[in-house]
């Protein structure tokens, strides 16, 4: 991201994203080993053919990360409450995701104002790959760091 | 098909120890900017108890073979037909390196439709207080 969204400055209809990839096959292998998850579909081109895939594709998760990045790259921090994705289409090595939020609702709560957006990660050809909703709290000024309770 | 008998089944709850490199590893492989996430000193200043975990981290902590493969093999699915349909966290205090967390699993439905079947599972995440911290609805679709 180029520069950070602003938290306090989000309304409902804003936009803010950023490019991620081309995702590479070092992306993949260093997201399994992060993740715990090897399996063959993402790590092992036979294994990935045998299941009648032309080559291994990206985790879905790797992309559900992405986009959790449009909520940790918020100026100042927010408290995330909820993330949640639907994997909608495979990602191929080499692709390149537009990881978009749009802000769908800000609501005034005790605990200072709850942002609510949707967030989608896009391929070249317009394919939501991966969509999904998330909510954050943008903690009243005199809070706790981070909005612990 | 799916059998709705297993709606309910509770697989065996599990300790983790919430590691410092493994969220450092897992925020490096992500692209992570917010040094929150990477840098002890910065989350410390912030407020916090050491680096706090990603949003989506909780993945590490579920991908446990007893546990997916535990749950496939009691409910009789071939591993191959599954596809992760969508997955959902929320979030009820920040997660930080240090953290230690005792994690149950349970199906909370199964059903078919059409030909695919589906299946939705809940990890509720607690500290040793007992305090929930995270919960992790995760959504299977078997394929035919």
């Amino acid at each position: 991201m180029s520069s950070p969204a602003r938290l306090d400055a989000l309304r409902p209809g804003d936009t803010y994203g950023f490019t991620a990839g081309p995702v590479t096959r070092t992306d993949i292998a260093l997201y399994a080993g992060a993740s715990g998850d090897y399996n063959g579909i993402h790590v092992d081109i036979d294994f990935a053919r045998r299941a009648g895939l032309p080559d291994v594709i990206v985790h879905g998760m790797y992309s559900m990360g992405l986009l959790s990045r449009l909520l940790t790259g918020l100026a100042p921090a927010a408290r995330i409450l909820e993330i949640q994705s639907r994997f909608q289409s495979m990602v191929a090595v080499g692709s390149t995701l537009r990881c978009e939020a749009r802000v769908s609702s800000r609501t005034a709560t005790p605990a200072g104002d709850v942002v609510e957006l949707s967030l989608t990660a896009t391929l070249p050809d317009g394919t939501e790959a991966t969509a999904g909703t998330a909510k954050v709290l943008c903690p009243s000024t005199s809070g706790q760091p981070g909005g612990t309770p | 098909m799916l059998d709705i008998r297993h709606i309910g089944l509770e697989l065996p709850a599990f300790e983790v120890d919430i590691e410092k490199g493994a969220l450092l590893r897992f925020a490096h492989a992500l692209g992570e900017t917010n040094p929150i996430h990477t840098d002890e000193a910065v989350a410390k200043a912030a407020g916090f108890r050491s680096i706090v975990a990603m949003p989506t981290f909780p993945v590490v902590a579920g991908t446990r073979d007893e546990l997916t493969w535990g749950m496939v093999k009691t409910l009789g699915i071939e591993p191959a037909k599954i596809l992760h349909g969508s997955q959902r966290y929320v979030w009820h205090a920040p997660l930080c390196a240090g953290d230690r967390l005792r994690g149950i699993k349970r199906v909370v439905n199964l059903f078919q439709k059409k030909a695919l079947g589906f299946i939705e599972t809940v990890i509720e995440y607690r500290d040793p207080q007992g305090n929930l911290v995270c919960e992790d609805f995760c959504t299977f679709v078997v394929r035919p």
